[in-house]
């Protein structure tokens, strides 16, 4: 291993044992509103991010998840804002999950829709048509005068705390964790290198396409919903192609071989405009710079597929002083 | 009724016939190979049979049932197995990984079952394939590579690796796109050896292939391919002395 990528690899080490500490000490031991909001807004990016990652896995380069959000922020927001509804079992509030869930799943039914479509075509035409479904949806919601149009939609409950949006993102986590090595994580990552040979492996594309396209959808769907219930005020320009260009540089940034990825890039390029204020107004031109840096020096991102193994880890931290280590 | 009858199949690219109305049956339990020169259309026979690629004339029946036009996939579930000429692996997976790939078609746990099965508790189906797996993977002697990323595998593995990740699809026909390529003569003997094994276990094995020894040694019948045409087929003695096979493609020596 080459000593930048022991260094790498050390960064990445010492950045996720920060992370988790600075995490779990905010979540149990202080409370700061202004720490606590970034968390949230870094676990709902986190969420996007991988429901990005989801088709990605699959080969299916999706730029419509920032639509999808829009569709889960919209409908959770019209159940518990327009509707006010309301759904308590005995002691159990149960109205923000099933606003949640309902907008989970109208936003796995836009993407069905979508995913028809885009069943025949591949590369930059799938990325151009997803673009333009995400603009669509944007450009519906402006005009929609029912959810409040081009004024946007406020007065939404603070429903969203850090602790449902740390279980839902521990929820969404252990769903990757699980069918990454499973029967159809298997066929997403075969359809990802080789669609036409996952075919005649026996790999029904059409199927499952459209599946890594709804679950996609579903899970941005959740993330808007997360999103309105925190923002309290949303409008369409929350959901436009910005948003949806963000998403795929955290997955980018991140890694894109492994669900790490975007989890690591949704939580620190949350926080990096945080901690260097300057940034703030420069973010997509920082994004941008570091996308390129990335390309050239890391094109598969920061997290690769190898470091999610323990091995990895021991040697790598048993060699990181040895001066030369010879393969 | 034989397994697979190939009846004036025809296929061009832009005007071109790599394929013009080439006939012939593939008689179950026998090793049939294919052979011709380079671009006379034995690749462009199987992408036609296992669905990558549509024929435009004649008609392709598999156990009776005619191919034309189904998917690949379903191809798959009915029984085709393939590999390919240019190896076409799934690199960034493990060896294992792909050839439990190839059990998808006889698998079926879906999304929901795997994401909610309960904790430190394999699905007894993902076991079941793991072990399928591990037992194709000792069949062509790649036990020791299991957690290999299979682009890291030597060029004659990664010919094997095909072999097992298509024989997991559970094929009654296998075919075979010139496994041999790329081998030195221990490997192929070896090869020799796993092709017989295959077609003892029942499976029906089409061989294209250029390593005349190979062929001359294992096949029971041998179909030529010249231009896109059929040109001869027998016993593999005939097709030795076929005047026209050896002015196509054997040459004169030998
Ligand atoms: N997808 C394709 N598009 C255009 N031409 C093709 C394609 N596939 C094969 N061919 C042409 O068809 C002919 C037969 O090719 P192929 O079946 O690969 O030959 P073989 O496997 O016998 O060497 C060649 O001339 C080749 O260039
Ligand atoms: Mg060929």
């Amino acid at each position: 291993m080459s000593t930048s990528m022991r260094m790498l690899s050390l960064f990445i080490a010492v950045t996720v044992v920060f992370g988790a500490y600075y995490l779990i000490a905010n979540l149990f031991f202080r409370t700061d509103a202004y720490i606590e909001s970034i968390l949230i807004f870094a676990a709902i990016n986190i969420i996007v991010s991988l429901s990005f990652y989801l088709p990605f896995s699959a080969g299916l380069l999706s730029l419509a998840q920032a639509g999808f959000m829009g569709v889960g922020a919209y409908m959770s927001a019209s159940i518990t804002t327009l509707w006010k509804f309301h759904f308590t079992v005995g002691p159990l509030d149960l109205t923000f999950f099933i606003a949640l869930l309902a907008g989970g799943i109208l936003a796995a039914i836009v993407g069905v829709l979508t995913a028809f479509p885009a069943l025949r075509i591949r590369g930059v035409y799938l990325l151009l048509m997803t673009l333009a479904i995400s603009e669509i949806i944007r450009v519906f919601f402006l005009n929609f005068e029912y959810t409040g149009g081009a004024s946007g939609l406020g007065g939404i409950p603070p429903l969203t705390t850090i602790w449902n949006v740390y279980v839902a993102l521990v929820l969404v986590v252990l769903f990757f964790v699980r069918v990454t090595k499973s029967r159809m994580g298997r066929a997403f990552e075969s359809m990802k290198e080789d669609q036409d040979a996952a075919e005649v492996m026996g790999v029904d594309l059409t199927r499952h396409k459209v599946v890594a396209f709804a679950i996609g959808a579903f899970l941005a769907g959740i993330s808007g919903g997360l999103y309105a219930h925190y923002a309290l005020y949303i409008d369409s320009t929350n959901f436009g192609v910005f948003r949806s260009i963000e998403i795929l540089i955290f997955t980018l940034l991140g890694g894109y071989e492994i669900y790490a990825g975007p989890i690591y890039g949704g939580f620190y390029l949350t926080f990096l405009p945080e901690w260097l204020r300057i940034i703030q107004d420069w973010r997509i031109i920082i994004f941008g710079g570091l996308l390129i840096v990335m390309m050239i020096l890391r094109p598969a991102g920061l997290i690769s597929k190898e470091m999610m193994s323990l091995r990895y880890w021991r040697s790598t931290l048993a060699n990181l002083w040895k001066p030369r280590v010879e393969a | 009724m034989a397994l697979l009858e190939i009846n004036e199949v025809t296929k061009s690219f832009g005007g071109f016939n790599a394929l013009y109305r080439v006939s012939f049956a593939v008689e179950e339990r026998r090793i049939h190979a294919v052979i011709g020169p380079n671009g006379a259309g034995k690749t462009t026979l199987f992408n036609c049979v296992t669905g990558m690629l549509d024929n435009e004339g004649g008609t392709i029946k598999f156990e009776g049932h005619v191919l034309n036009g189904m998917k690949p996939h379903k191809r798959t579930e009915l029984g085709i197995g393939r590999t390919f000429q240019n190896i076409r692996l799934f690199g960034s997976m493990t060896v294992l990984e792909n050839v439990m790939l190839g059990r998808h078609c006889r698998t079926n746990a879906g999304i929901l079952k795997s994401f909610l099965r309960p904790p430190f508790c394999e699905l007894a189906e993902e076991r079941a394939t793991r072990e399928a797996a591990l037992e194709l993977l000792e069949f062509m002697e790649l036990a020791e590579k299991l957690h290999l990323r299979a682009s890291a595998l030597p060029y004659g593995q990664q010919r094997r690796l095909e072999i097992a990740r298509a024989l997991a699809t559970k094929p009654k026909l296998l075919l075979l796109d010139e496994p041999a390529a790329g081998m030195n003569q221990n490997e192929i003997i070896d090869l020799d050896r796993h092709i017989k094994e295959v077609c003892d276990r029942g499976i029906t094995v089409v061989l294209i292939e250029h390593h005349m020894s190979l062929v001359m040694e294992i096949s029971d019948i041998v179909t030529v391919l010249n231009f896109g045409e059929k040109i001869a087929e027998g016993k593999p003695s005939e097709i030795r002395e076929n005047r026209q096979v050896i002015e196509a493609y054997l040459g004169e020596e030998e």
